[in-house]
């Protein structure tokens, strides 16, 4: 039974348009050619169906308060399981196949998204931020240092995770609000204690 | 999530649109009505924005697939 049953079926074609169109951006940010992927229609379409069932599930239980980061991990949690980018080569010969790149597209996927969402009141985090900033700012200068650090340590060991381990949604969502919170909580005034070592040995 | 409207969608999006409409028509999944009160569409809209808006992270610069 298709999960879209009890859609509109109008917002399956637009989740599914806009999965396509972000998929082919981010493929090619990635590094990958426009003549050195595929991605699946058909896939498309079950990634836009299999979302949208989640989220109302989700929204019955919450209310319709879906936070940012849980919206942004199931649409990426969909990508990453149902695969719609068939195949895609670093290389024009097409003898470098990047084998995890429903990883890749999914992780930066979410990472838009939850940029995209921005500052607003119902935002935990990004709500109480006083600084000027429209939210995404932050969270692109913090994944930026993040993902990329020792050689990007974490950002692989999340795309490895994805793909080769048991990774649902809510461990997506547990990483994107840890990169949230990281990213935004001292703008948004909660600050650390100063790690200063001589007052740390003088309170001993 | 309370994502503004972004103003008109790209040609390139309005096209998709259509195609997908046409693949699932065609896969029988046409569905009737039943929104069960939860209303989607400013998460559908984020959606849209983030095709319509994209812009790559900085770190894929950094951080491409190796193998």
């Amino acid at each position: 039974m298709p999960p879209s049953k009890s859609f509109p079926p109008e917002f399956v074609d637009r989740v599914s348009a806009a999965t396509h169109k972000s998929l082919v951006q981010i493929v090619e940010a990635i590094g990958v050619k426009k003549t050195a992927y595929e991605i699946s229609r058909e896939k498309v379409l079950e990634v836009a169906q299999y979302f949208l069932k989640d989220l109302r599930r989700l929204a019955i239980p919450q209310e319709n308060e879906i936070a940012d980061t849980k919206y942004a991990a199931y649409w990426a949690f969909w990508v990453r399981k149902i695969k719609p980018v068939r195949v895609a080569w670093l290389d024009d010969a097409k003898q470098d196949e990047i084998t995890d790149i429903n990883e890749r597209a999914a992780l930066e996927l979410a990472i838009a998204t939850v940029k995209h969402a921005g500052k607003h009141p119902a935002c935990l985090i990004r709500g109480a931020c006083l600084i000027t900033c429209d939210g995404s700012r932050c969270v692109e200068q913090y994944t930026s240092d993040y993902f990329t650090v020792n050689e990007n340590y974490y950002s692989e060991y999340i795309v490895y995770s994805m793909g080769k381990r048991t990774f649902g949604p809510h461990h997506l969502c547990a990483v994107l609000d840890s990169i949230l919170f990281a990213a935004c909580r001292q703008p948004a005034g909660k600050l650390r204690p100063a790690l200063n070592p001589i007052s740390h040995l003088n309170a001993q | 999530m309370t994502t503004e409207p972004s103003g008109e969608r790209s040609p390139e999006l309005l096209a998709l649109q259509r195609e997908y409409k046409i693949l699932r028509e065609a896969r029988s999944a046409k569905s009737e009505p039943d929104n069960a009160g939860f209303s989607p569409e400013a998460f559908v809209e984020l959606s849209e924005n983030v095709a319509d808006e994209y812009t790559p992270s900085a770190y894929l610069e950094s951080a491409p697939p190796r193998k």
